[in-house]
């Protein structure tokens, strides 16, 4: 029986091609109009009927789009799993055209969504200028509506739309793949499915700049009530949550494919402890992904509900609790930010014994620690709400398991010290950057540790400490790292050099900007200036200038990046096969890797940071890359 | 420079940032004045934190530093010089692995100690109460003792030891006074307590004429457009000014409602900007000249509501604030007001107090 359903599935399903992926996101962006539509019909007080009739209506929109996703799913996987060596289908394009297809390539993707990213970084990086513009000087230059909606879309883009899928979309998918010696993805189709639902949830979260009433306001956190009365003055709030219930499934789609590929496609002798440390924190970032990205989309699924038809989740009136969303989404977003920097982490584990010329400092020691960190992650999202309604019993425990983050993530920092002590360093950008991120995330960890102490958060939650501590954790953490990688791997990814002065020059504005920026964060939070004000009382002032002038730099190195790529592509040296002279698979193949990344398989017989030996594995003979892709 | 230089020069530095931090004892450039008497602890605790991660910081950044500095690639090691060959050290894990746990478990214990200092969600015997309702975008604060009222401004006995109950009335807001160093979420449909003893801190140079109108309370919870104007002033007053205080409220609390007071108690204030009572809010229009204003409204072309008159008018943008928007301001910023918030009393006495403006 099991095996006739299985057959006809498959029959039915096995071979949806991949343009039915557009059908799929054209269904769902006609149910979200659908969605829009009927809050609009409601008006701002609906009447009992319409209540009842939403609700069915939603019930059943939800079981559809639910259902369009679970068969499209299905369908995947299905495809998947018979074909056991997913070949490409013939016939696809080339050229610059590929980057706009359905591509099935990992590198494809992988750049698709490293162009995505970096574009939804630049947008990012000027909501972060407009909210420093306004706090320049005290007194208000926008709305204070338009100010909230500036750090809302702000934090949502940089985030969503940015560090998650720059780090596991774009390098993760690039990169993995070839360091592990695989030909791609274990689920190719898969793969492309993860990417195209970031495009249409990325779209939706740009459009809802344009519906009237603009875009959410509520933070990025959204904490009910306040995002639900959001939601009454037009469909922007809506609309974010709806985006990032798709961009989630994207993460969630993408870490299982990760995970897979990594338990089942690596080469001959590529054991587990001899993956590199890049992937070994891609694997524990997907495990995150997919496990905490569920609990975030089940609790965008109550907000939605909540916003069109007047569900009572959150309403303390009805029965609700503006509760349940803080632990929901605490309970995704605390394991969030370890999905943002645990490949960080990975990137310049990497870099560091690279440009040390000496192996990684306890190897095993660092994936230890990278597993206990996934581990630990799950179990401290409380001590986002020690000043909530929480029961105040629980902030005990969870004050004990977020000081015991401290422990794996010192011994990280130590292994990298210990990389480079007696390393011939080469201080090129990467490198810089990579130091800096373990400078960097020095201040961040123990801002912390003291934010972990309940008495001291009680004072310091919910202010600017705060905000300088997340930037110090990720742009010193993880945006850091991201330029580490993409001074080192941009090479192999578009064949071209990255100039090293523009690239020194990027780096020290970026170091400087960023510390004259939240430095002084620190103090004017704990002085009492709270987060997400729009105005401040003149005593704060000073700071306030200086941060601004800092954010500013910190806009203008970014620049340089742009125009250190711009320069690569129009007179960038050819990048040979290694440039880094690094051990690891991704360099043992032409810059950019060819179709199916190598000749032939390979053999792994060493470490990945072994610079001792010779590279073990058989390059492949001289290939010019392709030029401009 | 050898190792054992590095580490001398290490220890060095951090003994002056340490004493440095003991002896700026009150750490003014971080933290604020202290007015309250479990500030002293979280001070402490806080002190200690400075003093452990300064160890922490100036012993990574300067083995950072120095190893980038002499490990450098020298012009004459030539393009294959490798490092030295080292794989790891168990003995070194362990160690780095249990130094961190020490100091996290120290921070632990100094941390739950001064937890249980700080009384959170306790009802304390002898205590005064003060019950706390944070709504769009004021305070409101009821002695229940007494029946005292204060709108958006709340009013304590130095030395005497308060427990305020607080809650959120539309959307979530925080109570947070920097110099009492305790925050209590204001979520609606919870209360939750936190008891503290005020003082005034006179030692406390930067206390000097820094703080006439009381200290500061910031909403410290996202609120919606007017989050950065809720804010209150929290008066300290001494025994006796206090005694004084609470006897006149008490006679005031017997009289008929004016229309000021309802203006300040109903939270008009934190949104509406209004000379005659100090009100500077700009999320919703100005009250200034309302008497005029509510004329020209009625007779504007795009007038969307039912009143005829200034004062229906009035009557209507409290009750129904939907009827009409005023032009460049958003809708559904400000709920409905109904009677069960502000009686017929009360509105009348407003009304008439808008129209003379």
């Amino acid at each position: 029986m099991a095996k006739t359903v299985r057959t006809f599935l498959s029959q039915f399903l096995g071979r949806i091609p991949t343009m039915r992926l557009g059908v799929g996101v054209v269904a769902a962006l006609v149910l979200m109009s659908l969605t829009i539509s009927i809050t609009y019909a409601q008006g701002e007080v609906p009447t009992q009927e319409q209540n009842m009739a939403g609700a069915v209506l939603g019930i059943f929109l939800a079981l559809v789009g639910l259902g369009m996703l679970t068969v499209v799913l299905i369908g995947f996987v299905l495809w998947a799993t018979q074909t056991k060596i997913p070949f490409l289908p013939q016939g696809e394009p080339q050229g610059i055209a590929r980057y706009f297809s359905f591509s099935t390539d990992h590198k494809v993707i992988g750049i698709q969504y490293f162009w995505t990213s970096f574009a939804f970084f630049i947008l990012g990086g000027i909501m972060a200028l407009l909210v420093r513009w306004e706090l320049a000087l005290p007194g208000l230059f926008f709305t204070t509506t338009q100010y909230n909606q500036f750090f809302t879309m702000h934090g949502t883009i940089m985030i969503f739309f940015f560090i998650i899928p720059m780090l596991t979309g774009a390098f993760g998918n690039y990169i993995m793949p070839l360091q592990i010696g695989t030909f791609d993805m274990a689920f190719p189709k898969l793969n492309t499915l993860s990417f195209w639902l970031l495009v249409p949830g990325g779209l939706l979260m740009l459009a809802s700049y344009f519906v009237p009433g603009g875009t959410a306001q509520a933070g990025w956190t959204a904490y009910p009530p306040l995002s639900i009365l959001a939601s009454k003055q037009g469909p922007g709030q809506l609309l974010w949550g709806i985006s990032l219930f798709i961009a989630g499934w994207s993460s969630i789609v993408g870490g299982m494919n990760f995970l897979v590929t990594i338990m089942n496609m690596r080469t001959k002798g590529m054991s587990y402890f001899r993956m590199p440390l890049f992937t070994w924190n891609i694997a524990v970032t997907a495990v995150l992904q997919v496990l905490g990205t569920a609990s975030f989309a089940a609790g965008l699924v109550l907000q939605v509900m909540a916003m069109t038809f007047d569900f009572p989740f959150f309403d303390p009136v009805r029965g609700g609790s503006p509760l349940l969303w803080q632990h929901v989404f605490w309970f995704y977003s605390h394991p969030a930010v370890y999905i943002m920097i645990l490949p960080a982490f990975g990137i310049i584990s990497e870099t560091i014994p690279v440009f040390s010329r000496k192996p990684l400092f306890g190897y095993r020691a660092l994936v230890f620690a990278t597993c206990g960190i996934g581990v630990l992650s799950f179990v401290v999202w409380a001590h986002h709400m020690f000043t909530s309604a929480l029961l105040p019993q629980l902030r005990l425990p969870f004050m004990l398991t977020t000081m015991l983050i401290a422990i794996p993530s010192g011994v990280k920092i130590f292994n990298w010290l210990g990389t480079m002590a007696f390393g011939k360093l080469t201080l090129n950008t990467s490198m810089l950057f990579s130091l800096a991120l373990v400078s960097m995330f020095v201040i961040g960890g123990i801002s912390g540790v003291m934010m972990g102490s309940i008495p001291v958060d009680i004072h310091l939650h919910d202010t600017y400490f705060v905000v300088a501590h997340i930037h110090y954790v990720l742009f010193g953490g993880s945006a850091f790292a991201i330029f580490a990688g993409i001074y080192y791997w941009f090479p192999k990814m578009f064949g071209k050099m990255l100039d090293e002065r523009m690239g020194i020059w990027h780096f020290w504005l970026s170091f400087i900007g960023f510390n004259l920026a939240f430095l002084p964060m620190h103090a004017v939070g704990a002085l009492g200036m709270p987060r997400r004000y729009a105005d401040y009382a003149p005593e704060f002032t000073e700071l306030n200038f200086v941060i601004t002038v800092g954010a500013f730099l910190l806009g203008f190195a970014q620049l340089i990046l742009v125009a250190n790529m711009a320069y690569a592509f129009a007179k960038g040296k050819q990048a040979v096969d290694n440039p880094w002279g690094a051990r690891t698979l991704e360099w043992m193949t032409s810059s950019p890797p060819p179709h199916h990344n190598f000749e032939e398989p390979l053999t792994v017989e060493h470490d990945p940071y072994d610079y001792e030996w010779n590279p073990p594995y058989k390059p492949l003979p001289e290939t010019a890359p392709a030029v401009g892709d | 420079m050898t190792l054992g230089r590095v580490l001398a020069l290490l220890s060095f530095i951090t003994a002056v940032a340490v004493a440095l931090i003991y002896l700026w004892p009150d750490m003014p450039w971080i933290l604020p004045v202290g007015a309250s008497a479990e500030a002293k602890g979280i001070d402490d605790l806080f002190r200690i934190m400075m003093v452990i991660s300064a160890a922490i910081f100036i012993f990574v950044q300067g083995f950072l530093i120095y190893f980038a500095l002499i490990f450098r690639r020298k012009p004459e090691d030539g393009p294959d010089a490798v490092g030295r060959n080292l794989h790891g050290d168990n003995r070194l894990e362990i160690a780095w692995t249990i130094a961190p746990a020490l100091i996290v478990i120290v921070l632990t214990i100094f941390s739950v100690r001064e937890l249980e200092n700080l009384r959170l969600n306790e009802t304390v015997p002898g205590a005064h109460n003060v019950d706390v309702v944070g709504y769009q975008f004021a305070w409101d604060f009821t002695h229940p003792e007494t029946g005292i009222y204060e709108p958006n401004m709340l009013t304590l006995e130095a030395g005497q030891e308060v427990t305020l109950a607080i809650t959120g009335r539309e959307v979530g807001h925080a109570f947070w006074v920097p110099e009492f160093r305790l925050k209590q979420d204001a979520t609606p449909g919870y209360i939750r307590r936190i008891t503290f003893t005020p003082i005034l801190p006179h030692n406390d140079p930067f206390f000097q004429g820094k703080y006439p109108n009381g200290f500061p309370l910031r909403c410290a919870e996202l609120c919606g457009a007017g989050h950065s104007e809720m804010v209150a002033n929290v008066r300290v007053l001494s025994s006796e000014e206090y005694a004084a205080w609470e006897a006149e409220e008490i006679v005031k609390m017997n009289s008929a409602p004016d229309g000021a007071s309802v203006y300040q108690a109903k939270g008009c204030i934190g949104c509406h900007q209004l000379d005659a009572v100090g009100a500077v809010g700009a999320v919703g229009p100005t009250h200034n000249g309302m008497g005029a204003t509510a004329e020209a409204r009625i007779a504007a072309p795009d007038y969307t509501g039912t009143a005829t008159t200034a004062e229906e008018y009035i009557i209507e943008s409290i009750r129904n604030p939907g009827a009409y928007i005023v032009p460049n301001y958003p809708a559904g910023v400000m709920q409905p007001y109904p009677p069960e918030q502000i009686n017929d009393a009360e509105l009348d006495a407003l009304v008439q107090f808008l129209l003379e403006q």
